[in-house]
């Protein structure tokens, strides 16, 4: 699997679109993960899949998000296609992170999304906020080897954002143990960015 | 630069495929092409008809061929074996093509084509030149084969063993050259056996040949036999001409074509699209580029829209080796 950079997941994510566009479909997502930092531009990495948090729907003259399986057909046959003429796996596009729904989404999830018009694929990409709470929880999941600490760290965040991440992130998991494991990994990243730690 | 290689494309195809064309009218005798190249492989009657409409637009005077071609070649031609060619054609293209000729055949009287006639290339069946096709050539093996055995799967199944001298083929292989059905290419070729038309392996699958130097001794026609008697009759199967897999080339070129006019349309799709539609179209065809030995660029070594290079270069090798072949 190729690494992806951001110019060329803009170009898979026109090339879904144009897809879309010639089966007179339109599809609207929400990105989150390696994807959405890399096209954001807010770190430069690359990554090797796009992860669909979301689809969302117009109801009422808003969007509303709703879980992402399953992806509708004609968003379906166009991933498809896109990998083949691009070489890439099929999955490269993908709801795994989807299972976040069973324990909800980050605070102010919704209104935290930036969008952005790919011909007929309206993909939306997680704000900062909610990447840095997506990716605190992930960190503690897999430690601070994992590329999503190291994400965390390049994402700079405050004090502050740290703190309200933490938050959300704790509500994820009522064990005590677990409440431990953000705090320990909170204060990795403050290591990681030269930071004091803040009197307990 | 997208448009500057779609336009290439589309100048490549059309200009090959009626040169092409061309070549195996004049191998048919036609009376309007007397002046120009000659095809001297076996020519495939159906393809030819479809291709010679798919691309009127380019070249006008190849609707009089088939209209005069339906006058006198339409018994020739065999009604079950152009539905099958034209599938492999682009659908439009491939079924108005169809339609235009069984509506000259039907309007120069031969009924079996009423059934498919329909609205097609506007003309009038040509009631000048000669009354019956020219079969002295050797490019016209098959057309000789029908007119001596009729029009079927057995005269077409030993065209085709004729024209790959003397090898061995699998009834698979013979009905993806001919067109017809795996059962029918079985049946056809297992009674030409019994008959010892042919030879069939004793293992199964079965795999057929047809004895060349035997068969040449018989069909090599006149025109060779009078230019070198004695090397006629002695290098046989030397003798007969080659077997091309025109309904796939012929479909393929009428397919890239269309693409092009895609391409240049108003309403033409985006480059990802029409790119995803060239890889398609390498895909769809590659079965065939292989059976001829056409060395052909692999899609999958060009990325996204990298497919239209590949379908220019293919269009190129595809062009340089049918001019070397025809």
């Amino acid at each position: 699997m190729d690494n992806l950079d951001s110019s060329a997941l803009e170009e898979l994510l026109a090339a879904v679109g144009e897809h879309l566009e010639a089966a007179g479909e339109a599809v609207s997502i929400v990105v989150v993960g390696g994807g959405a930092l890399a096209v954001m531009g807010w770190i430069d990495r690359t990554t090797d899949d796009v992860d669909v948090i979301a689809l969302a729907r117009e109801q009422e003259g808003r969007r509303v998000l709703i879980p992402p399986e399953p992806l509708p057909e004609p968003l379906l046959d166009a991933v498809e296609r896109v990998a083949r003429d691009y070489g890439l796996r099929s999955d490269w596009l993908n709801t795994a992170v989807g299972l976040q729904w069973l324990t909800g989404l980050p605070h102010r999830f919704t209104e935290d999304v930036e969008w952005r018009r790919f011909g007929s694929l309206n993909v939306g990409f997680a704000g900062r906020a909610s990447i840095i709470a997506l990716k605190l929880f992930a960190t503690v999941d897999q430690g601070s080897e994992s590329v999503h600490f190291q994400d965390l760290v390049g994402l700079e965040p405050t004090d502050v954002e740290l703190d309200d991440a933490a938050a959300w992130v704790s509500r994820q998991d009522r064990t005590e143990h677990f409440a431990r494991f953000v705090e320990e990994e909170v204060a990795n990243v403050r290591d990681a960015l030269g930071r004091d730690r803040p009197p307990r | 630069m997208f448009e500057t290689r779609s336009d290439e494309i589309a100048h490549l195809a059309s200009e090959c495929a009626v040169r092409t064309c061309w070549a195996q009218w004049v191998a048919l005798g036609s009376p309007a092409a007397a002046n120009r190249a000659r095809a001297s492989a076996i020519v495939d009657p159906e393809a030819l008809v479809l291709l010679s409409l798919c691309v009127h637009e380019h070249e006008r005077r190849l609707v009089d061929l088939v209209s005069w071609w339906a006058r006198v070649g339409s018994p020739l031609t065999s009604v079950q074996r152009i539905q099958s060619v034209a599938a492999r054609f682009p659908e439009d293209a491939g079924q108005r093509a169809l339609a235009s000729f069984a509506g000259y055949a039907a309007e120069a009287g031969d009924r079996r084509w009423s059934r498919h006639a329909g609205a097609g290339i506007a003309t009038t069946v040509r009631r000048k030149g000669q009354d019956e096709p020219d079969l002295s050539k050797s490019a016209t093996l098959w057309l000789r084969l029908r007119a001596g055995f009729g029009v079927g799967t057995k005269a077409d199944t030993l065209a085709f063993l004729l024209g790959i001298g003397g090898a061995w083929a699998s009834t698979r292989r013979i009905a993806f050259a001919t067109g017809y059905s795996t059962v029918a290419a079985r049946s056809a070729a297992s009674e030409m056996a019994l008959a010892r038309f042919i030879r069939e392996t004793s293992e199964r699958p079965a795999q057929y040949s047809a004895p060349a130097e035997a068969w040449a001794a018989v069909l090599v026609p006149s025109e060779a036999a009078s230019l070198a008697p004695s090397s006629a009759a002695s290098s046989g199967a030397a003798s007969l001409p080659a077997w091309r897999f025109w309904s796939e080339i012929f479909a393929f070129l009428a397919s890239v074509i269309d693409w092009s006019e895609q391409a240049r349309s108003a309403s033409a799709p985006g480059p990802h699209v029409l790119a995803s539609r060239a890889r398609d179209l390498m895909e769809k065809h590659a079965r065939g580029f292989d059976a001829d030995g056409i060395h052909v660029p692999r899609p999958e070594s060009y990325r996204g829209l990298g497919a239209v290079d590949a379908l220019l270069e293919t269009t190129r090798v595809l062009c340089g080796w049918i001019d070397e072949q025809v």
